[in-house]
């Protein structure tokens, strides 16, 4: 999946789950309240399923998936364009 | 795809757990999630576990619950402490048997909010577990002191009102009967402080402090959607926006399950015989069309 495509399905997850259409790439979704901890679990399972990746225990870290910015990178890193 | 850890969840393997340390769990329903969630705590504070549940769905149900909620809680771990993943999952055995309960410390009951199977369960766990074993009954709204004598062991018997998530959540509600013992509260206080909880005391009650509070709260909630004076979001967006809650009362409604809602106020109702416990129509029909909240993916907001 290209960058461009990656971001926007990203970024809609995020729109639709915090309802905030303004959320901006580089936005702290945890940092700024804006997502609750319970949202941790929805992210990670939305990502494995969505783009056919597997997060590994040392994937875990909250700056692998806390912005649009952050997720898409981590994607891209897991699951390169082909 | 989901991510599949190399360690597994033992089923039925209990031959290396301490009979001494043993918190036991017990979970009815492929729906329940507050036994998986207190499982989780503990096996995340180095004390073994086990799940009881009536089937095998159910307990696979709760394994990936208990998986993908260590994972994530994995996320915000920056004291870098916390226990890989793989060996917390290690902790936590699964069982249909509730013999599985016979060497066990305390019983941490997670039954569906119904007086009538935990009334069959307390019975049972009173034949199974041995004389000293402490009853935690994690119930919303059914006094302890019935439970209690449904167990036999009215001494033994204590109620914690864990909430959910339970790793996430610091405090929880203590409620002993007047027949609980000095003793099962200092036993029970000792394992809370293990799972670095603080307690906050309350008298036997139907629905202690939190729920008879709380479950009217989400009733009429529910009412104003029902009467169409808001929508859901806007509902929760003024408790949120205009009070600073982190939650509003209808996604809090979702999180606990509309399922134990209904079940609770009818346990208040049934005790106190006031109107205002009545449970509205709307989330009747909700627990009708099996739409619970988070557990089945959606309720007054769609989850997954």
């Amino acid at each position: 999946m290209a960058d461009g495509k990656t971001r926007a399905t990203i970024r809609e997850f995020l729109v639709n789950k915090t309802r905030n259409d303004a959320i901006r790439d580089d936005d702290d979704i945890f940092g700024t309240g804006m997502v609750n901890s319970l949202f941790a679990v929805e992210i990670v399972c939305f990502i494995e399923e969505t783009f056919g990746i597997t997060v590994e225990n040392e994937d875990l870290d909250v700056a692998n998936f806390r912005s649009v910015e952050a997720l898409t990178g981590f994607v891209e890193r897991k699951a390169p364009t082909k | 795809m989901l991510t599949r850890f190399q360690g597994r969840i033992r089923h039925r393997r209990l031959e290396k757990i301490s009979p001494l340390a043993v918190p036991v769990l017990l979970e009815i329903g492929k729906e329940s999630v507050m036994g998986a969630s207190v499982a989780e705590d503990l096996a995340a504070h180095g004390l073994q576990a086990v799940v009881v549940d009536t089937t095998q769905e159910a307990l696979r149900h709760a394994e990936t619950n208990i998986r993908r909620s260590v994972r994530a809680a994995k996320l915000f771990d920056k004291s870098g402490n916390m226990d890989p993943p793989d060996e917390i999952l290690s902790r936590i055995a699964l069982s249909t048997e509730l013999s599985d309960l016979a060497n066990a410390a305390f019983v941490i009951e997670n039954a569906t909010e119904d007086i009538s199977v935990k009334q069959a369960i307390y019975q049972d766990l009173n034949n199974v577990c041995a004389d000293d074993c402490i009853f935690v009954a994690n119930t919303s709204c059914i006094p302890i002191a019935r439970l209690g004598s449904f167990a036999q062991r009215p001494d033994r018997t204590i109620g914690v009102h864990f909430m959910n998530p339970v790793p996430m959540k610091d405090t929880v509600e203590m409620i002993p009967s007047e027949q609980t013992s000095p003793g099962t509260v200092s036993a029970v206080t000792s394992l809370l402080d293990r799972l670095g909880k603080e307690y906050i005391l309350v008298k036997d009650s139907p629905g202690f402090v939190s729920n008879r509070v709380l479950m009217v709260t989400i009733n009429e909630a529910i009412r104003l959607v029902e009467e169409g004076v808001a929508d859901a979001d806007s509902v929760d967006r003024i408790f949120q926006s205009c009070f600073g809650h982190p939650m509003g009362p209808l996604a809090t409604g979702d999180l606990i399950g509309l399922d134990t809602i209904l079940l609770s106020l009818e346990v208040l109702l049934d005790s106190f015989g006031e109107e205002k416990y009545r449970p509205c129509d709307l989330l009747r029909e909700m627990v009708e069309t099996k739409r619970y909240g988070r557990k089945t993916g959606e309720g007054f907001f769609k989850y997954g």
